[in-house]
C-alpha cells in the first residue's frame, strides 16, 4: 500500500516535473534562438546586400549616364563645326535616297527646223547625297501605237559639279533618227560621284513617265 | 581513597577507551554486506527519484520551448517586416536600375547617332573638298571671262586662258556649268577655241576662247570645269579639273 502511493507520487512528481518544465520552457524560450528566426533574418540580411549592390550598380549607371552625356555633348559641339563646313555646300537638307529625280521634261527644236536634231531638257534632282560629276540619260523613241521605235537614243552632261539637293538640265542636242512627230520617253540613267572611285550608277526612271512630241 | 583518586581516574579513561574501541568494533561489525547494500540501493533510488524528474524536466524544458509559436512572436512579426521594407526596398533599387540601364542605353544610342552624324558631314565635306580641287595644275588657266553678245541668235562669250605650259596646242576646249542662283545647273556646255586667235595657242601666251550657243545666260554665273589640250598630230594631249576657286562670271 505504502509502495503503491510512493509510486503515484513519483509518477506525479514526475508529470509535474515534466509539465513543469515543459510551461516554463514554452514561456521562457526566445524565438529569435529559432532556426525559422535564423531563416528570416538571413532573408533580410540578403535583401539588404543585394539593395546595397544595386545602390552601387545604380551609382556607376549614373556616372557612366553622365559620361556618355558628356560625350554626346562633345561630339554634337564638334559636329557643328563640321555641319557648318557642310552647309557651306548644302544649304538645305536635301533627301537622298540614291536617286536623280525628275523636275522637268521638255523635247525642244534643233537648231533649225526639219534638221535630224532635237534638245530633250531634262532637268533632275540631285538626291543622290553625293556629288554628281557625270550623267547620261537614256530615252527611246516610241510611236502612236506605243511601238518602240529607237532604244539607244542618249543625251548627258559630263564634267559637272552638281552637290546634293541641287538640280541640273541634262540639255544636249541629239538625233531624232527620223521620227519627228513619235514620242520621246526618258527610261534610264547613270551618273557618277565624287566619291572615291566611283564608277557608274544606273538607274530606271519610273514606268509614269511623261512623253513628250519630238518637233 | 584519596590516594585511589588517580586509580579513579584511570579507569575512567580506561572505561571510556574500552568503550570506544567496543564502539568502533561494534561500527565496524554495522558495516556490512546488508546493510551496504541497502545503503546503495537507497542511494540509487534517490537518483532515479530525483533524475528521472529532472531529465523529463528536461526533456519538458527543451519540447516547451520548441513548441513556442515562433510566426507569431514580436520579435519575428517585427522581422517580417523588416524583411518586407528591405525586400520593397530591393524592388526599388531593381526597377531603378532597370530604368538606369534604359537611360544609359538611350544615351550610348543617341552618342552612337551623333557620331554617324558627325562622321556623315566630315564624308561629304571630304567628298566636297576633293570634288572642288583641281586634279593637276591646268595647262590653260583661266584669266577672264569676257562680257555676254547677241550674235544672230546666238549668246557670245569670250574666255581668256593662258597657255601655262611649253607645248603649242592646235586644239583646246573649256567645259563648263551655268549655274542659277539656287545653285541648281541650267545649263552645260564648253567654249572652244576661237578663229580669230587662229586656232593655235602658243606657249606661255594668252588665247581667246568663245562659248557659242543659243541659251541665255543671263542671271546665271558661267563656271569653267575642265580643261582639254591637243598637240598638233595629236601630241601632248592633256585634260584635267579645275578647282572651285577657277575664274567665274555671273551675267
Amino acid at each position: 500500500m505504502r509502495t503503491v502511493v510512493v509510486l503515484l507520487a513519483f509518477i506525479a512528481a514526475c508529470a509535474a516535473a515534466y509539465g513543469g518544465a515543459y510551461a516554463i520552457g514554452r514561456a521562457t524560450a526566445d524565438p529569435r534562438d529559432t532556426a525559422a528566426y535564423h531563416e528570416l533574418a538571413r532573408q533580410v540580411g540578403d535583401a539588404k546586400r543585394s539593395a546595397d549592390s544595386n545602390r552601387d550598380t545604380s551609382k556607376k549607371l549614373v556616372s557612366e549616364l553622365k559620361d556618355l552625356r558628356r560625350q554626346e555633348e562633345q561630339a554634337r559641339r564638334s559636329n557643328r563645326s563640321d555641319e557648318d563646313a557642310y552647309r557651306r555646300y548644302v544649304p538645305d537638307d536635301a533627301a537622298a535616297d540614291g536617286t536623280l529625280a525628275m523636275e522637268s521634261f521638255d523635247v525642244g527644236q534643233g537648231i533649225t527646223p526639219g534638221d535630224p536634231f532635237m534638245r530633250p531638257r531634262i532637268v533632275l534632282r540631285n538626291r543622290t547625297g553625293h556629288v554628281v560629276t557625270d550623267i547620261t540619260v537614256e530615252y527611246v523613241i516610241v510611236g502612236d501605237d506605243g511601238a518602240v521605235l529607237e532604244d539607244d537614243v542618249t543625251e548627258g552632261a559630263s564634267n559637272i559639279r552638281v552637290y546634293p539637293g541641287r538640280a541640273v538640265a541634262v540639255d544636249d542636242l541629239t538625233l531624232t533618227d527620223g521620227h519627228d512627230g513619235a514620242l520621246l520617253k526618258p527610261v534610264k540613267y547613270r551618273y557618277r560621284t565624287a566619291q572615291a572611285d566611283s564608277s557608274y550608277t544606273e538607274k530606271e526612271f519610273p514606268a509614269d513617265m511623261p512623253t513628250k512630241v519630238i518637233p | 581513597m584519596r590516594g585511589n583518586g588517580n586509580d579513579h581516574w584511570d579507569d575512567a579513561l580506561y572505561r571510556a577507551i574500552v568503550r570506544a574501541i567496543d564502539t568502533v568494533r561494534g561500527a565496524v561489525r554495522a558495516v556490512d554486506v546488508r546493510r551496504a547494500a541497502r545503503i546503495a540501493a537507497a542511494a540509487a533510488c534517490a537518483i532515479v527519484m530525483l533524475g528521472v524528474p529532472a531529465a523529463l524536466a528536461a526533456a519538458g524544458w527543451r519540447r516547451g520551448a520548441a513548441d513556442i509559436d515562433v510566426a507569431g512572436s514580436a520579435p519575428y512579426r517585427a522581422e517580417r517586416r523588416r524583411l518586407e521594407l528591405a525586400r520593397s526596398d530591393l524592388g526599388e533599387s531593381e526597377q531603378d536600375i532597370g530604368l538606369r540601364r534604359k537611360d544609359v542605353a538611350k544615351a550610348r544610342e543617341s552618342l552612337d547617332g551623333a557620331k554617324a552624324e558627325g562622321e556623315r558631314y566630315r564624308a561629304a565635306v571630304e567628298e566636297f573638298q576633293t570634288a572642288g580641287r583641281q586634279t593637276k595644275a591646268p595647262a590653260l588657266a583661266v584669266v577672264s571671262i569676257g562680257d555676254m553678245t547677241d550674235d544672230y541668235g546666238y549668246r557670245s562669250i569670250p574666255i581668256t586662258v593662258h597657255n601655262t605650259t611649253s607645248n603649242t596646242y592646235t586644239y583646246y576646249s573649256i567645259d563648263y556649268q551655268a549655274t542659277d542662283d539656287d545653285g541648281d545647273v541650267a545649263y552645260t556646255g564648253f567654249a572652244m577655241f576661237d578663229s580669230a586667235s587662229g586656232a593655235v595657242c602658243m606657249p606661255d601666251s594668252d588665247c581667246t576662247m568663245r562659248i557659242l550657243d543659243r541659251h541665255d545666260f543671263t542671271g546665271q554665273t558661267v563656271t569653267p570645269m575642265s580643261w582639254s589640250v591637243s598637240g598638233p598630230g595629236g601630241t601632248a594631249d592633256d585634260y584635267g579639273r579645275y578647282g572651285d576657286d577657277v575664274t567665274a562670271r555671273r551675267f
